[in-house]
């Protein structure tokens, strides 16, 4: 068939362009990576340096944490909200479903901006419980968690609601006049259908999580750093490039192995 | 005897439109009744506001004397099958059926389950999922899952709108058999189809815009259609006007088509033939006032073709013909 | 319905309210009262002005949104491009072109953006191409960011279609370019629509890449807004947001109003 879509070469431009502007400058991060001011040529002595560091260290240990501990709010949280807005809808349910859906478009240094008001040692929680009565939450890495909670709940909640929406009420109904309790119909009749949506769900918000810098760089804790705010504070902040390139590698690394695992786990039905 | 279900003045409003017009009815223990109309009718909401899936805006359910109107489907202990069976695809089909059996010790529930997948026959398919099952199979778990409660009342939403037409006939053979086994079981059967109707129903009723038209034992309203309406949705019978501002109910299958110029009939136009396998179904427009009329016959030999000019043989009311005000 | 009981639901709702308004809906409200907020000292703002949006729609602030606004419409329109390009060609590819090339488009998502930025910086900063300094890293970063979004959108879309559209219009006798501009691509148009409001959306809320590589003549809206929050001029800061959101909402309901009329 003379089909011109057919022929692979039309492949080329975009695939071009992903080349050079997205894997071209990758491999200069890891060839820059391999370079020290110390010693000429190609040399691991940075990737040792970066290693052994202890910020390095507490930096992959709190992005892990947050972003794990982040990944389980936003799935119990987007799993209630989607469950309620779906099949216990109330005036307006509509309504909330699109500010929801506005949300996943805005930029997450915001939820950043508005703790800082909320929870700030001036802000309004402490001012209306008296003193200090969150502390020095807005600091914690706790404080970042929550943030990231409040940002990424959406983006479990519109694969889930997709999810929802091909579930028949009919089988609601069916299962309520077979005798079934609500939660049980939940966990015997929704779930095991929205289980895939869930997981994939909870799978790209673990990665985005991961990936996460607006919110702790406007958040700005000093004691609380990740991998992508070591990457910013080693190349723009101190100028060092090699060191900043060594967290890219294994942040890209970490990073693209979670997406392998997605990709693979959920696009296998295609 | 107490109903087994009772529906009182029930109203049912979707946002502003009514859906159901203070709509009553009983039915009997044991007894079938049909809710027969054209989509819209109101049929399968009476239905709903039964099983419990929607709430009156008006009116009362009764189960068994039981005033059931604001208590939940879970507790009305209802069997219900509906259009499109909601079989719950990650569940195999003996999952399926023993999913109301929840409150039941484990022994019990295989037996039971086993007991009713038996009556469906269904019993080969216990292990395999909805999705693995033809439609017809599928609708037979979906019957077995309403009935593994032992529910009182059954309600069966259009079960068989979603099968081919030869497996409808069969499993209208089926629901027939299984009425027999269930001698107790009270069932509303909603349908827009008259022949199965016809063939379940102890009584039908006949239902348009919401409301009720007519309702009677099933040879009863058959024959001797109340209404125009249900006259020409049960059994699509002619309506001939006469004089009187009355209307002559004429089965297709009681008129007769013959040469133009027969005496005793009524000058036509023929408009149209139908072959339908077993008979011909020729449609005539009256002279007199050009008012359709379909008649059923065996054999065109001998008849005038399509737009030749022919005469319509009807009975009288004597000869099976009956008649409704208008 | 899930819930019968009114109790029950009635429950429900409060729990739902008790969660997502602290949640997801103070932290918005928050940041709109203090982008009007005069002095905040109790629980609500003690006194309102508008001074700040006045401040944030005037003289650096300004340029700084029109600076957002150029890098979005740049970044977006070349993803858009690329991405209905890379989709249409993926779909038509022999299955493992398909599988390697759908992976390559997508891999932007799964790096974090201040990588793609440090990339951009120590790929570009030395000959043959050197872009440090000039606003082209800043488009380049953002362009590469939106594309798999905007490629994932359109693709996605492509999936649903059905292909007997474009074989009932090649049986009319239409050319496969005619079928590809006179079928395909407008009955694209919706999700071609989506990807423009997503990728500008996403360009005028970037912060990770850009703030690698802006140069100091083009710093877009929300490094910005950094810049303010990490001076302590957080309600200047939240004015600034507000009208980065107000913007972007302003041009998602246009994008979408045009191309509702041009679907009549």
């Amino acid at each position: 068939m003379s089909h011109p879509w057919r022929r692979t070469p039309w492949l080329l431009p975009p695939l071009l362009l992903i080349a050079g502007f997205f894997l071209y400058p990758l491999y200069f991060v890891v060839r820059e990576s391999l370079t020290a001011d110390s010693a000429p040529g190609v040399t691991l002595a940075t990737w040792q340096r970066v290693l052994t560091s202890g910020r390095f260290l507490d930096a992959l240990g709190s992005t892990v944490t947050i972003s794990l501990a982040a990944t389980v709010g936003c799935v119990v949280l987007g799993t209630f909200f989607a469950t309620v807005l779906a099949f216990v809808p109330f005036p307006g349910a509509g309504l909330v479903t699109r500010l929801v859906d506005t949300l996943l478009a805005f930029p997450s240094f915001l939820i950043a901006l508005a703790f800082t008001f909320l929870y700030g040692s001036a802000g309004i929680v402490n001012t209306a419980l008296g003193g200090s009565a969150v502390g020095d939450f807005l600091y914690s890495p706790w404080c970042v968690i929550a943030a990231e909670i409040t940002f990424y709940t959406p983006f479990v909640m519109r694969p889930l609601l997709a999810a929802y929406s091909h579930v028949p009420r009919e089988q609601l109904d069916v299962a309520a006049s077979l005798g079934a309790r609500p939660g049980r119909v939940f966990a015997r009749i929704v779930l095991p259908e929205a289980l895939p949506a869930l997981a994939a769900g909870g799978c790209l918000t673990l990665l985005l999580t991961l990936n996460e810098f607006g919110i702790v760089l406007f958040i700005g804790a000093k004691d609380v750093t990740t991998l992508p705010m070591l990457v910013h504070s080693y190349g723009v902040v101190t100028f060092d490039l090699p060191a900043a390139c060594v967290v890219a590698v294994i942040q890209v690394a970490l990073s693209s192995a979670l997406y392998a695992v997605y990709r693979r786990t959920f696009h296998k039905g295609r | 005897m107490t109903a087994a279900i009772g529906l009182r003045d029930v109203t049912v409003h979707y946002g502003r439109t009514e859906a159901l017009s203070a709509f009553s009815i009983d039915v009997a223990v044991g007894e079938t009744v049909a809710l027969l109309g054209p989509s819209g009718s109101g049929k399968s909401t009476a239905l709903k506001a039964v099983a419990g899936f929607l709430r009156p805006s008006a009116g009362s359910v009764l189960l068994a004397g039981r005033d059931v109107t604001h208590a939940p489907p879970r507790e009305r202990g209802i069997g219900v099958v509906v259009q499109q069976y909601a079989l719950f695809p990650h569940m195999k089909v003996k999952d399926n059926v023993a999913f109301g059996l929840a409150a039941m010790g484990r022994a019990d529930r295989r037996a039971r389950v086993a007991e009713v997948l038996d009556l469906v026959g269904m019993a080969a398919y216990a292990g395999r999922y909805p999705r693995e099952l033809s439609g017809g199979q599928q609708q037979r778990v979906a019957i077995a899952r309403a009935l593994a409660i032992r529910p009182p009342v059954l309600l069966l939403d259009e079960p068989l709108s979603a099968l081919d037409a030869s497996l409808r006939a069969e499993m209208v053979g089926e629901l027939q058999r299984l009425k027999r086994e269930l001698p107790d079981t009270a069932v509303l059967y909603v349908t827009h189809d008259q022949t199965e109707a016809l063939a379940l129903a102890d009584r039908i009723a006949v239902m348009r815009d919401a409301r009720l038209v007519d309702v009677d034992a099933t040879e009863e309203l058959y024959h001797r259609p109340p209404s125009a309406f249900t006259a020409s949705f049960l059994g699509a019978a002619n309506l001939i006007p006469r004089e009187g501002g009355e209307l002559l109910v004429v089965r297709p299958h009681q008129v007769a088509v013959a040469a133009a110029g027969t005496p005793g009939g009524r000058a036509a136009r023929v408009t149209g033939v139908q072959w339908r396998g077993s008979t011909y179904r020729v449609t005539c427009a009256l002279d007199a006032d050009g008012t359709e009329v379909r008649a059923d016959v065996a054999s065109l030999d001998g008849l005038p073709g399509v737009g030749e000019t022919a005469t319509v043989l009807v009975p009288t009311v004597g000869e099976g013909a009956t008649v409704v005000r208008v | 319905m899930l819930v019968w009981s009114r109790r029950g639901r009635a429950l429900l709702w409060t729990v739902f309210a008790l969660v997502f308004v602290p949640v997801v809906l103070a932290p918005l409200a928050v940041l709109v009262l203090a982008a009007v907020a005069g002095s905040w000292n109790g629980v609500l703002p003690t006194g309102y002005t508008t001074g700040h949006l006045g401040d944030a729609l005037a003289g650096e602030q300004v340029a700084s949104l029109s600076v957002s606004l150029q890098t979005a419409f740049l970044a977006g329109i070349g993803a858009v491009i690329v991405g209905v390009w890379g989709a249409l060609a993926v779909r038509e590819a022999p299955p493992a072109a398909r599988r390697i090339a759908d992976a390559a488009m997508h891999l932007p998502i799964a790096v974090p953006s201040v990588v793609v930025g440090l990339g951009l910086l120590t790929a570009f900063s030395r000959p043959p191409i050197a872009l440090n300094g000039t606003m082209w890293l800043v488009v380049i970063a953002h362009f590469v960011l939106v594309l798999a979004f905007a490629y994932s959108t359109v693709s996605a879309a492509l999936e649903r279609t059905d292909p007997a559209y474009a074989q009932v219009a090649a049986s009319l006798g239409a050319s496969p370019m005619r079928v590809l501009w006179r079928v395909r691509v407008p009955m694209l148009m919706p999700a071609v629509s989506a990807a423009a409001s997503l990728s500008l959306a996403l360009s005028m809320g970037e912060v990770g890449a850009t703030i690698m590589v802006y140069p100091a003549s083009w710093r877009p809206l929300s490094v910005t807004i950094f810049t303010l929050t990490d001076r302590g001029k957080v309600f200047l800061a939240s004015a600034e947001t507000v009208v980065l959101l107000a913007t972007t909402v302003v041009i998602l309901v246009g994008l979408g109003v045009a191309t509702r009329r041009g679907r009549r």
